[in-house]
């Protein structure tokens, strides 16, 4: 069984090996990565599974003393506790000295590594609370790939203090204030990990990354919740993880017809970009920016890197037929379906493989983090995670409520429980909302989210198309931190605003571990959001396109998991 | 041990060259001084010369030829592409106004600016010169020569071509090796003790990087100028470096009542030797270490580490060695002063300057790697570190003349 083992500067640290430096708190993540690493090395003795290698890609860990001692040399306590704007924050961090004792290692250790790294959040309240602080922190990609290993050392170092000052973004400390625990200490461990992947001209990514829960809360067709459900997207996870459009599929039935209507639609639904790191000059010097080593790069562009023959589908215009593979010519579509359908690699056997046993080693449903490469076939575990699972049952008669006192129901629901004292209601004016305005509704509601975390309230928060997608012309481009008080979320949409609606997967995690009911409603629905109830209420705060309201009495919140319905009632029956 | 020719045993018993030269200087009085001052160059088959420039009444070029020599070794030992030189001039500077100093420096330029340069010999502060004196040199020199040569000396201020981290590099130097013989021993930083001869600025680095490790420095020792005597100051509790900074004069010296109002206990200086501590840190004076006082040494001392050039005498070393403790010698351990002017050095030559992070990164794999090769070769050949040092130093300048076809 391995155990991380003290950085001792010999060649074979830097590169093979599970390494940390400093003392302290390994944080969250990089616990959960030694879970991994035991659990996989149980289950593949010889680190293989049928031909794939399976590993957990080598990483050195900086342990939290560094962290608090970097803030404490550099008197950077004032700042990092200031409502300074989260710019400020970051460039004060920039300017900061790392601490001497770790600086030898760093420089010691990026000498003998020049593959692109990964510098990854692993913060200790994620270790101690059991939330799971997605989307919260930073991870920065760097290429690593100058000659000159001073210029490595110092984009090293850059991403290190970038990761450390995402503790302190009013983002990160709105969300540490939303948390039911209080006074709670936090304190960031950073890893520094191989990116997986491969280069291929001046792109570096995995041709596969997925992300694999035990448990789903979308059961369609024939697949139950316990079956899990998994997401395959070309490129690096930030695809998947930050809602993109990618492949999603039941393990149990992997090779299910797709859920599309036709080819067309299935092309229109599928993933058209991916992203990688760049290993070309960035297009700016930008060190506070987590993207500035990332590219979003066409689907067709793979193609050319010879990465999507084991990944596509071809759609041929002329004979309307899709078949799977690049044997034909046609339009290439992200179906996955050589490896899901032909199984020309084992993957979903692996898939299970590996989460069953993380579920019977944590003893709990869990959601895994993977990427792949297929020359040579290497499957490589990036994170693991429990996934907390609400067992309360809550029935759900709407015929049992009067009209009037349904603010809305939805059969589409993400959750379970019964949540009574919501008493704030924030949401996105209908009759403003525009797409191309969408991100500054996120700047607005950030705002009103911070003045209800001051108050230690909790909202109700409705706003249109997909919460929290990258792309800000399918729905409002928040973090997680931005509406961290809400208890409940309602994404609706507009007759202007049809795109298909995330249900909570961009925040599926803080729903899950927070308990927050995430609603899905249809603006075709018969029975939709009561605008007019809402409008008539006491009205806190407004901008140009969000409204805060308080209704006379606390809202009840009731939702039943098993069928994934829900209803929001007005006040008490 | 080294198997060394007559001729590499030749040529390295004695300087390359040397340049001995007068330097008339006028007086604030008006009158003329003539100041007699050296330079050594004991050899340069890896580099240009490196060494400093003393200032000092009773100078002798038999010191600098040792010295010169010595940094030679020194050079070598961290690996860095330089050779050892030190130049003097005999003079009393605590007699002499800044004017006067700074006529000798331009004066000592005067004279040696043909034999002296960024690729030739480089010079650096010493005894009784700082980075003042170094701009002087260097302004002399640029005058000369025209145009800009930052890289002639080291030691300069930051801003004017000097290194960040300079200041701090021997006193860390010194810890980062001490570190490693620590983790050769298996023994965790946090929980060892120490005890330092010395309050300048080798020392005060040194307990700084140390307490960072988690150390506690529990006794230092000063020279006192007014009694013109060395005490030590002990707290069990261990001493708080900021606090004692702010009592300390510009000499070093610790003022004994505020001291004492903060819970030190004032002993005799030597009594820094005679702590209950795992590490002894000499890095004041030379031979404070010696055949009177080395029994005097507590059985619980593992580590000691030479910040002082030349602290521990032949006689001391040996029944250091007898005893078992593990002796981290000066042209090792406050080698990180040399290294980080090397560092100074190649940043002047490309007139562009690094951050502190970087500096002291490269301070700590420089000085982590020469500490590893030598203790890997101690091992090796069971021998002290000591001999294990000079065995790699004098190989490398011995192939280095090999390889240049000279012996």
């Amino acid at each position: 069984m391995r155990t991380p083992s003290l950085f001792a500067r010999k060649i074979s640290d830097a590169i093979e090996r599970f390494i940390y430096i400093g003392s302290g708190s390994l944080g969250g993540k990089a616990q959960g990565l030694v879970q991994l690493d035991r659990i996989i090395e149980r289950l593949f003795p010889d680190g293989m599974f049928e031909g794939i290698e399976v590993s957990i890609p080598s990483l050195a860990v900086i342990r939290t003393d560094l962290f608090e001692t970097f803030i404490k040399r550099n008197r950077l306590e004032e700042i990092a506790g200031s409502d300074e704007p989260d710019r400020r924050i970051l460039m004060a961090f920039q300017e900061a000295s790392l601490p001497t004792e770790v600086l030898g290692d760093l420089l010691a250790l990026i000498e003998h590594v020049h593959t692109p790294l990964a510098i990854r959040s692993s913060s200790l309240l994620e270790d101690k609370v059991n939330h799971p602080f997605a989307g919260i922190y930073q991870t920065k990609m760097i290429p690593n790939n100058q000659i000159d290993s001073d210029a490595r050392f110092r984009k090293l170092t850059e991403a290190i203090k970038f990761v450390y000052a995402s503790t302190f973004t009013k983002a990160a400390r709105d969300y540490r204030r939303a948390l039911p625990e209080k006074d709670l200490k936090e304190a960031m461990a950073v890893i520094i990990q191989e990116v997986v992947g491969k280069r291929y001209g001046n792109r570096f990514y995995p041709e596969l990354s997925g992300v694999a829960r035990s448990y789903n809360f979308y059961p369609v067709g024939a697949s139950k919740p316990r079956d899990g459900v998994v997401q395959l997207a070309l490129g690096l996870g930030k695809t998947i993880v930050d809602g993109g459009r990618c492949w999603t599929y039941s393990p149990a039935l992997p090779q299910s017809p797709p859920p599309f209507a036709s080819p067309d639609e299935m092309a229109d639904n599928t993933q058209n970009s991916f992203w990688a790191v760049t290993m070309a000059a960035p297009k700016e010097y930008n060190p506070l920016v987590e993207t500035e080593y990332l590219i979003q790069v066409p689907v067709p562009d793979a193609e050319q890197d010879g990465t999507i023959d084991r990944l596509v589908s071809t759609y041929n215009f002329q004979t309307e037929r899709l078949s799977m593979g690049t044997a034909d010519s046609g339009a290439r579509i992200l179906t996955f379906a050589p490896l899901l359908v032909l199984n020309s690699l084992p993957i979903n056997d692996l898939i299970l493989k590996v989460v069953h046993a993380c579920e019977d080693a944590l003893k709990a449903p869990v959601e895994i983090e993977f990427g792949m490469t297929f020359n040579p076939p290497r499957f490589a575990c990036l994170q693991v995670r429990p996934m907390l699972v609400s067992t309360e049952r809550v029935d759900i008669d709407l015929l049992r409520f009067d009209k009037d006192q349904i603010l809305l129901t939805s059969g589409s629901v993400c959750g379970n429980g019964e949540e009574k004292g919501i008493s704030e209601i924030v949401y996105v004016k209908p009759e403003r909302f525009d797409a191309k305005n969408s991100r500054q509704i996120a700047r607005e509601l950030e705002v009103m989210n911070h003045t209800i975390v001051k108050r230690g309230g909790s909202m109700l928060l409705i706003g249109f198309g997909r919460w929290g997608s990258s792309d800000p012309w399918l729905g409002i481009p928040v973090t997680w931190g931005q509406i961290s008080s809400a208890r409940s979320i309602i994404e609706a949409t507009l007759p202007s605003m049809t795109i298909d609606l995330s249900q909570g997967s961009h925040f599926f995690h803080n729903l899950v571990s927070f308990g927050i009911s995430y609603f899905s409603v249809s603006h075709e629905d018969s029975a939709s959001i009561d605008w007019q109830w809402i409008a008539r209420q006491e009205v806190v705060q407004e901008s140009r396109f969000v409204r805060h309201v308080r209704p006379a009495a606390p809202l009840i919140i009731k939702v039943d998991g098993r069928v994934g319905r829900g209803v929001i009632l007005k006040s008490p029956s | 041990m080294l198997g060394l020719d007559k001729p590499s045993r030749d040529l390295l018993r004695y300087p390359l060259r040397e340049y001995h030269v007068s330097i008339p200087v006028r007086m604030d009085a008006g009158d003329v001084q003539i100041f007699r001052g050296f330079r050594v160059q004991h050899n340069d088959a890896r580099g240009p010369g490196k060494g400093g420039v003393r200032f000092h009444p009773q100078e002798t070029v038999d010191t600098i030829r040792a010295l010169a020599m010595w940094m030679t070794w020194k050079c070598a030992v961290v690996d860095i592409p330089l050779g050892g030189s030190k130049g003097g001039v005999i003079c009393d500077p605590h007699s002499l106004s800044m004017r006067e100093q700074e006529r000798i420096c331009r004066g000592w330029i005067r004279q040696l600016s043909r034999d002296i340069g960024p690729i030739v010999d480089v010079p650096a502060p010493d005894v009784m010169t700082g980075p003042q004196h170094m701009l002087w040199m260097l302004d002399e020199f640029e005058t000369i020569h025209g145009g800009r040569h930052p890289g002639l000396i080291t030691g300069k201020p930051v801003g004017m071509g000097g290194s960040l981290g300079r200041k701090a590099a021997t006193g860390y130097g010194v810890v980062i090796t001490m570190r490693e013989a620590l983790k050769d021993l298996g023994i965790d930083p946090g929980k060892t003790t120490a005890s330092i001869q010395g309050f300048g600025n080798v020392a005060q680095y040194a307990i700084e990087l140390y307490h960072q490790l988690g150390g506690k420095v529990v006794c230092v020792s000063c020279w006192d100028q007014s009694d013109q005597a060395s005490y030590a100051y002990y707290r069990e509790s261990g001493v708080d470096l900021t606090e004692l900074q702010n009592i300390t004069d510009t000499f070093g010296g610790i003022d004994q009542k505020k001291a004492s109002s903060l819970g030190y206990e004032k002993l005799p200086g030597e009594a820094w030797l005679e702590q209950d501590v795992d590490i002894l840190i000499p890095a004041a004076l030379e031979n404070g270490i010696n055949e009177d006082n080395v029994e005097k040494i507590r059985p619980g001392v593992k580590i000691i580490a030479e910040g002082a050039n030349g602290p521990t005498t032949p006689g001391a070393d040996k029944a250091l060695q007898t005893r078992g403790i593990f002796v981290i010698p000066d042209f090792l351990a406050n080698a990180g002063g040399v290294t980080c002017s090397y560092f100074e050095q190649v940043q002047s030559n490309m007139n562009y300057y690094w951050t502190r992070e970087e500096v002291l990164a490269k301070l700590d794999v420089k000085m982590t790697t020469s500490f590893n090769a030598v203790g890997e070769l101690a091992r090796k050949k069971n021998i002290p570190m000591r001999d294990a040092a000079y065995v790699i130093a004098v190989g490398r300048v011995a192939q280095a003349c090999k390889d240049r076809g000279w012996t």
